[in-house]
């Protein structure tokens, strides 16, 4: 049994649309970020960069060489 | 202010969604919604489709989560986690969501994947004991739980719990037998909430017509009402029926009771009914076939003798073998 070409040729077009759709909320975010001048990811690498910091820290104080 | 919201959802989706589905499980009993459609054959396919599965598929879904992203991707843990809360929820509420739709339209639309999603569809009744009724198989490759254990992964673990409990709560509304939705048809008052609600997310209406037994006869529409938390895709797309009535009759026109083994592990077991979709020898989809008396929920329709042409199906003789 076969599909039928009005329905193959429907999931094709439907298909491209969702890829759209799935882009969309990223877009927008993005834009979002653009008008309110926010940059996330930057206070995102900086905390991390802490928090690798801090880690190491805690780590050299309890360096059982001391 | 989240941080409440979180942990709301968090109590949903631990304890208070299985408190959900006992509680409308029971209301739908004690209710007698289920009537004499619960035969023993369709308990023992819900049962078994409700907790073997559990047994394999949740410790896959965790190995893949806990161990295979994590040495896959070791790099990217975490690397979204700057994303906001709002812009995670609706991230994750489309792609999960969008993903699932496609997943189970494409089972519906191609042929040959028909038969691992034909176990959902084979009961002739709505309600909590039908909604986890699915074949394995069809369990085991649901794309989104895949994708989203994914964006968890990468940063988007709150963001998905939240929407996990709202689709959770939505779904299974969807495929409860209580009505919830009529209010809102019945009353002129809420018909612009109906409105923008049936459009927005699944209901009982729109969903049990999917599960109709039959189709194109302005309720009943299998052929489409794929989405389950969101309706919009079906709108957008153009697959929805929106009617705000009831199916007279739910299930497959030609259902003749399949084993629970065969319904829960097809292809790996076959059915030995004849003619089953589902059988050895059995067509990917059989064409429907006129429904019988038994096959109606309600008991007019049960009674009557089926010889009027007045818009009510004519009844027929049906050959399950063919």
């Amino acid at each position: 049994m076969k599909m039928e070409p009005a329905v193959k040729q429907r999931i094709v077009k439907n298909v491209l649309l969702s890829i759209f759709i799935y882009i969309l909320p990223l877009a927008l975010m993005f834009v979002s970020f653009y008008i309110s001048g926010e940059r996330p990811w930057g206070h995102h690498q900086k905390g991390k960069q802490l928090n690798q910091s801090q880690s190491l820290l805690k780590l050299n104080q309890h360096d059982p060489n001391d | 202010m989240i941080q409440t919201i979180k942990h709301f959802i968090d109590n949903i989706n631990a304890l208070g969604f299985s408190t959900l589905v006992l509680v409308l499980g029971i209301l739908e009993f004690s209710f007698g919604l289920y009537k004499r459609k619960w035969p023993k054959n369709e308990r023992w396919v819900d049962i078994a489709c409700f907790t073997l599965p559990k047994f394999v598929i949740r410790p896959l879904v965790a190995y893949y989560t806990l161990t295979f992203l994590p040495w896959a991707f070791a790099d990217l843990k975490n690397v979204f986690g700057w994303v906001p809360f709002f812009w995670g929820v609706i991230i994750i509420a489309i792609a999960d969501d969008l993903t699932q739709y496609w997943y189970h339209r494409l089972h519906h639309e191609i042929p040959w994947l028909w038969r691992f999603h034909r176990t959902h569809h084979s009961a002739s009744y709505m309600g909590m004991a039908m909604a986890s009724r699915q074949n394995a198989i069809y369990t085991l490759f649901f794309s989104q739980t895949y994708l989203t254990a994914a964006l968890v992964y990468l940063g988007l673990g709150a963001p998905a719990l939240v929407v996990k409990g709202i689709k959770s709560t939505i779904t299974t509304l969807a495929h409860s037998s209580i009505p919830w939705d009529k209010p809102f048809y019945k009353y002129k008052v809420l018909h612009p909430l109906a409105w923008i609600l049936e459009r927005t997310i699944s209901t009982p209406a729109t969903h049990h017509a999917h599960h109709a037994a039959t189709t194109d006869d302005g309720v009943g529409y299998y052929k489409g009402n794929f989405g389950n938390m969101f309706f919009f895709w079906d709108i957008i797309f153009g697959t929805a029926l929106i009617s705000r009535q009831y199916p007279k009759a739910y299930g497959i026109s030609h259902y003749e009771g399949d084993p629970w083994h065969a319904q829960l592990l097809w292809p790996i077991f076959k059915s030995p009914v004849k003619g089953s979709e589902l059988a050895a020898d059995g067509v990917m989809v059989r064409a429907d076939v006129p429904l019988q008396p038994h096959q109606y929920n309600d008991k007019h329709y049960q009674n009557v003798g089926f010889t009027q042409t007045n818009g009510e199906p004519v009844l027929q003789t049906v050959n399950a073998g063919t």
